[in-house]
């Protein structure tokens, strides 16, 4: 075996990375009562010398425990600390399931035959678009290929996308499209924009391996998340147009972004910490403000995928998880400060919530289909294409602004693999 | 520290503690120092959390206190040693993948610890020699050294065990 650096470094780099790390004992709880401990010492260290120089120099001590002079105040200005919101009232509706199913009438959208499976994953505010994923074997090279399948207004359009896996992550008005591809199932995914028939990566901030595109605004920003292992993730704004790295809303930590309202603001979620750390909302505001608004005890947000935002206009979807299975949906309006949790709906711990601009929620139900809830507690089933896996579908995306669901239905094909094969669908409701 | 720096610092603690740990372990090679490591570091981390927080790769500075605690407890002497009235807990015996934690152990143990940290964080922290010498507040021609130093020492190393195995295989 001949050596040189290379290979020696090699070595090194593979039994580093592969061992196997016993757990830490450290507690973060420890750490802080620790910290707080020595910031104590560290306290009484310096008012000792300062009184020290009090007495030995007769100057007054205010250079010592406090900054005087022209900096004054900086850091008031630069670091503005958060405006704390009042904790959200909760609201608890009794749902009341109609006998009669929900107005809506649906239409389901041609698929190319060139996309099989195609995966409905993103419909855009004012309902124009409807985009997702299709991958296909190709047998002359023997690979996956991946499409974006974008219908515009209904009508399909195939554009092909680097990499085996993709997924869309969003849509706006404009048929601008978010999505991630990989090559392998290894391998960091790829974030990448289409707009204007020409697809593009978008550059990952300096640091960061990972980047998931979750929302373009109207104007063609794009909000997303940045993470790297180990480090935790922050959201991120791409401005429109822009080749170059996003700019950064904060540091990483703990938390993920759940929504994006049109002023700009960016909503954060950070759930419990084990340490006792309370679950709170922080919205960063595009003039650098920022709030926080604590979570009521046991609610959590979330959509059917984590790439979907489960915010639509002022409205969070989410559900308030149970240990007995009982698990109603719970929407947060993040302005009036409510939490409105609908009883007597179980969602049995998924996230099969989405809910629409004007707070009218559609929940999933396993086993029952989808109801679509309005604000007094009323739910009507959605009525669904003949053959249609109740247990599996409809899959919702987005209620667009005028009501209209989008999204796609399974149908329960014998000997299929379920939910592999999605007929995009949207449902038009008075 | 106020309560909001307090709690962005717990969240921040939360969230690294597992990758601080790893990269102490690896420095180290000995769970119950790379504990001590990490306890230190962060009680420091929270008197310093506002310049911490506000520096450009606030992941870099933390990991530049962790290495200089490493090596400064490496130093430490006799001044460190702390006299205790009972005889401390013992580690725990070994877990099943206790032959993967000796190799790691093995493969560095012995190497004097600014090349252990070297070679720590050129490999299992993926950092370049210029990060490197930054963190380490060397040059980097001191870090190619301490590199060209550290893989010959284990080359000489596994080349030994190398012979060592043909011989016993035959």
């Amino acid at each position: 075996m001949t050596w040189d650096e290379e290979q020696a470094g090699h070595v090194v780099r593979r039994t580093l990375t592969r061992a196997p790390v016993p757990p830490t004992r450290v507690e973060v709880g420890a750490v802080l009562l620790a910290g707080r401990r020595a910031e104590r010492r560290r306290r009484r260290l310096t008012v000792g010398l300062a009184a020290m120089a009090v007495l030995a120099v007769g100057l007054g001590s205010a250079v010592v425990v406090g900054r005087s002079g022209p900096d004054r105040g900086l850091d008031q200005v630069s670091d503005r600390p958060p405006e704390i919101l009042p904790t959200p009232t909760v609201v608890p509706v009794t749902v009341t399931v109609a006998d009669a199913a929900a107005p809506c009438g649906y239409e389901q959208y041609t698929v190319p035959t060139e996309a099989w499976f195609p995966r409905v994953s993103a419909a855009d505010p004012t309902g124009r678009f409807l985009a997702g994923t299709a991958e296909v074997s190709d047998k002359a090279v023997e690979q996956v290929r991946s499409y974006l399948v974008l219908w515009d207004r209904g009508g399909p359009s195939l554009i092909d996308l680097p990499g085996a896996r993709a997924e869309v992550t969003a849509v706006n008005a404009a048929g601008v499209v978010l999505g991630t591809s990989r090559s392998r199932g290894e391998d960091p995914r790829a974030s990448w924009v289409y707009q204007d028939g020409e697809l593009r990566n978008l550059t990952p901030p300096p640091g960061y391996e990972q980047t998931l595109p979750l929302a373009v605004n109207g104007r063609g920003d794009i909000l997303g998340m940045s993470s790297s292992a180990g480090r935790g993730s922050a959201p991120v704004v791409w401005s429109a147009g822009s080749d170059g790295p996003p700019r950064m809303l904060g540091q990483p930590g703990p938390g993920r972004v759940i929504g994006w309202t049109d002023d700009g603001t960016v909503v954060w979620f950070e759930a419990e910490t084990p340490t006792g750390g309370t679950a709170r909302i922080q919205l960063l505001g595009a003039d650098g403000s920022s709030a926080v608004l604590p979570v009521p005890a046991g609610w959590s947000p979330g959509s059917m995928r984590f790439e979907q935002l489960p915010m639509r206009g002022d409205w969070v979807a989410g559900i308030i998880p149970g240990a007995d299975e009982k698990s109603p949906p719970a929407m947060l309006n993040v302005r009036t400060g409510q939490l409105v949790v609908y009883h007597g709906l179980d969602t049995r711990n998924h996230f099969n919530v989405v809910v629409g601009p004007d707070g009218r929620v559609l929940a999933g139900v396993p086993g029952q289909g989808w109801k679509l809830v309005e604000r007094d507690g009323t739910a009507r089933t959605v009525p669904l294409p003949a053959g249609a896996d109740l247990e599996y579908g409809p899959q919702p995306v987005l209620i667009d602004d005028a009501g209209t669901i989008h999204g796609a239905v399974h149908p329960a094909e014998p000997g299929s693999r379920r939910g592999v094969r999605d007929v995009p669908t949207v449902w038009r409701c008075r | 520290m106020r309560a909001e720096d307090e709690t962005e610092y717990v969240g921040y603690v939360t969230a690294r503690l597992p990758v601080l740990h790893r990269t102490a372990y690896l420095l180290c090679g000995d769970a119950h120092q790379a504990d001590d490591i990490v306890q230190t570091t962060l009680t420091k981390l929270y008197r310093h959390w506002r310049r911490a927080a506000g520096a450009d790769n606030t992941d870099a500075y933390v990991r530049r206190m962790l290495v200089r605690t490493y090596l400064d407890d490496r130093r430490g002497g006799w001044s460190r040693i702390r006299l205790m009235s009972e005889t401390p807990d013992r580690p725990v015996p070994g877990a099943p993948d206790i032959e993967d934690r000796q190799a790691v152990r093995d493969l560095l143990a012995g190497l004097p610890p600014t090349q252990r940290a070297v070679l720590t964080l050129r490999f299992a922290c993926d950092l370049s020699v210029a990060e490197v010498a930054h963190l380490l507040r060397c040059s980097t021609g001191n870090v190619k050294s301490h590199t060209s130093r550290g893989l010959a020492a284990l080359r000489r190393r596994l080349d030994v065990e190398a012979r060592t195995d043909n011989r016993a295989g035959g």
